[in-house]
């Protein structure tokens, strides 16, 4: 038989990132829909593909607004086959909603690295405002886009600041997703459920090293005085 | 940022001339067989091909531009001579499922390495069906 | 018979999802992804009391007649058949041991010992619509396996590459065969047992058997009517799906057209309909497959499917004569009578 079998598939799918989840989103369309755990675990790794997409081209984004990045995202989740929606109605607006037959949902939060007090913020709002708490909604994500250099230091303050004000945090680093990506438990303040929620680092920093540098200027001499 | 920004160049083009391959299909009466190996021997492809496959499948999947579905044929090992054997819904989600089997609707016996007797195929959606009859 | 035993007999014989699906969920047994999700369930019920157990023997033996069978029909007076009959429900049946297993199997070892073994008679069983003579056979096949090239690489010397392999398994099969005498009708059916994954000659010893048994019986030498006029009628005809259809046109090029298995009627294809829009009645059908919908008492539906396996010989050559229907997915009697109906007028 000539013909591409499901078997010659399932071996393309081995064969890269985008493979794998471009099959499993094949099947799930085709009739044979994803149990929680699959859903979630293939939209962790297609948010991480497209992260480390965004991240080759710091140039294209460094200084574009949250929106924008994110908008690009959702249309990149789209192309793989995700029903993925930008800014929707879940309890309020949220940037990321992925859902599987409306049955499952994984949300996302998208934030600048501005301040660690603005990626609380939206924390606090994937948190207590549209994770719906259900089993099958327990999971979601921070995007956090990072302009600044040193994403592993980012991080590490992040995790700190997290800690500072809930002492309850259990992080487990996720280095297979993202590289400095690590996910956070905590306990749903609306049902108890267990929360998981994984920080996707963004690097879009942008500073190249051949650019030549500025002139110091001279000091003054009434500084000198 | 467009939607497609993702998309390669050749990529986009590999998009336009399956949409071209599929709508002459669609109105012609020979429409064949949608599999993998026939939409690249179309568009002058190879299965494998990774710009080829990313378009096939993003035109089978994607929620805003889904104008394929696919479907399944089981080619029973003991029927040489079969034509292939459409599976129903029950069926396909079984046989793609993650543990998944698949029972010979022949025998009533599970297929072994079943995944090596199973031919994909696409059919155009509901929504590229509406369009072309609309 | 026990239900493991009825059971065994059912997964020899019928098709799973076309047959022995429909018989069990029409039986009231809940109905899994296959047999080996099936029986465990089947199993556990114990408590398959005995007026179940029985009706599922019914529904067995009715399968045994009227399933997977290749069809003649001989033409005889009513007068004969009922004299027939009586004969043959005053008749023992055959001591052969293989006439015990009846409605059951045997394994392949114990049938070996026993060789081929002709039609034996077995029993008869009357209904309201028709009586069956049941005869029990024992018989060798070869059947033809797809083997993955992969599996034979290592044990083949040098560089040879195969694109498929197909594999030769000798096989022996039990062999159900039936006369069925329709009530009222003038002419009696020989089903003999063709199951799916046989050579195309398999039926021909029973075939032989049991028009030898008839012309005995009937005291004259009997033939196999011709059907080959019910290969238009059933190509013209507006019910059933067209699954299968050979002919020829003005062009006397040979054109063999069949619908996928599940898929649409061969009448409702673009390609034909279009196609005979344009040669008319030039066009003339030698083989031709219909499948139709039964519905059951219970909400199910059954899917009898005939095919008249005529060849573009029956009209280029002198000789018409096609003798044999090939009947598939017969559930029972019921689906039996349809696909009689569907030929008695030509009878």
């Amino acid at each position: 038989m000539g013909e591409v079998t499901i078997e010659q598939l399932e071996c393309y799918g081995a064969t890269s990132t985008v493979a794998r989840i471009q099959w499993a989103t094949m099947r799930w369309h085709s009739g044979a829909p994803p149990c929680y755990a699959e859903f979630v675990d293939v939209v962790e790794t297609a948010v991480a593909q497209i992260c480390n997409e965004l991240a080759r081209d710091p140039q294209m984004h460094y200084g574009q607004k949250e929106d924008h990045i994110t908008y690009g995202l959702v249309g990149r989740l789209k192309v793989f086959g995700f029903h993925a929606a930008f800014d929707t109605t879940v309890g309020g607006h949220c940037d990321v909603v992925v859902k599987w037959n409306d049955d499952l949902i994984w949300l996302a939060e998208a934030k600048h690295y501005t301040s660690n007090s603005w990626l609380w913020k939206g924390y606090q709002q994937l948190s207590s405002r549209y994770s719906t708490g259900e089993p099958r909604g327990s999971r979601g994500g921070m995007l956090i886009y990072c302009s600044k250099p040193r994403t592993d230091l980012l991080m590490e303050s992040w995790k700190g600041y997290m800690l500072d004000q809930c002492s309850d945090f259990v992080f487990e680093p996720k280095p297979d997703r993202l590289a400095n990506a690590f996910s956070s438990h905590a306990v749903s303040n609306r049902t108890g459920v267990a929360e998981v929620v994984t920080h996707f680092p963004v690097s879009i920093y942008f500073e190249p090293l051949d650019r030549p540098k500025k002139p110091r200027k001279k000091a003054s001499k009434k500084a000198i005085r | 940022m467009s939607e497609l920004a993702f998309l390669s160049e050749r990529e986009l083009l590999m998009c336009e001339k399956l949409i071209e391959v599929i709508s002459s299909r669609l109105a012609s009466r020979a429409q064949g067989v949608w599999t993998y190996s026939n939409l690249a021997k179309w568009t002058g492809s190879k299965v494998g091909d990774p710009v080829f496959m990313n378009c096939v499948n993003l035109l089978a999947m994607h929620p805003d531009f889904r104008v394929l579905e696919m479907h399944l044929l089981f080619f029973d090992p003991e029927d040489p001579e079969s034509d292939g054997i459409p599976l129903d819904d029950e069926q396909t989600a079984h046989a793609l499922a993650a543990d998944g089997f698949l029972v010979n609707p022949r025998t009533g016996d599970r297929v072994q390495n079943y995944k090596s007797t199973i031919v994909p195929y696409f059919k155009p959606s509901k929504r590229l069906e509406d369009g072309a009859h609309g | 018979m026990d239900v493991s035993g009825i059971m065994d007999s059912l997964r020899y014989r019928a098709p799973w999802q076309k047959v022995a699906r429909v018989i069990l969920k029409n039986q009231g047994f809940h109905v899994g992804q296959g047999w080996d999700d099936t029986l465990p369930d089947i199993d556990a019920l114990h408590a398959v009391g005995a007026a179940d157990a029985a009706k599922l023997e019914d529904a067995l033996i009715e399968h045994l007649i009227a399933g997977e069978k290749s069809l003649q029909f001989y033409s005889a007076s009513r007068e004969n058949l009922d004299w027939l009959l009586a004969t043959a429900r005053k008749s023992s049946p055959s001591k052969h041991e293989l006439v015990s297993i009846f409605p059951g199997i045997l394994p392949e070892p114990a049938l070996a010992v026993m060789g081929d073994v002709p039609p034996k008679f077995c029993k008869i069983i009357d209904t309201d619509i028709g009586s069956a003579l049941i005869f029990v056979a024992s018989r060798a096949y070869q059947k033809r396996v797809k083997l993955s090239p992969d599996s034979i690489k290592a044990s083949v010397a040098g560089d040879l590459e195969f694109d498929s392999i197909i594999g030769i398994i000798n096989h022996r099969a039990v062999v159900y065969d039936a006369i069925w005498i329709p009530a009222d009708a003038e002419f009696a059916v020989v089903l003999a047992d063709y199951p799916t994954d046989v050579t195309t000659d398999f039926p021909v010893p029973s075939h032989l058997a049991l028009r030898k048994f008839l012309s005995k019986q009937l005291k004259e030498d009997v033939e196999a009517s011709n059907l080959f006029e019910s290969v238009a009628t059933l190509y013209g005809a507006p019910d059933g799906d067209l699954v299968e259809l050979g002919f020829i046109t003005d062009d006397d090029s040979v054109k063999h057209l069949k619908a996928r298995q599940g898929k649409k009627s061969l009448r409702k294809d673009s390609y034909h309909s279009a196609g005979s829009k344009e040669v008319g009645e030039s066009l003339q059908p030698f083989r031709v497959a219909v499948r139709w919908g039964r519905k059951l008492s219970s909400g199910l539906t059954s899917h009898p499917e005939l095919l008249l396996p005529g060849t573009s010989r029956h009209i280029f050559g002198v000789n018409h004569l096609l003798t044999e229907a090939v009947f598939r997915n017969g559930l029972n009697l019921g689906d039996l009578g349809l696909i009689i109906s569907k030929l008695a007028a030509n009878i």
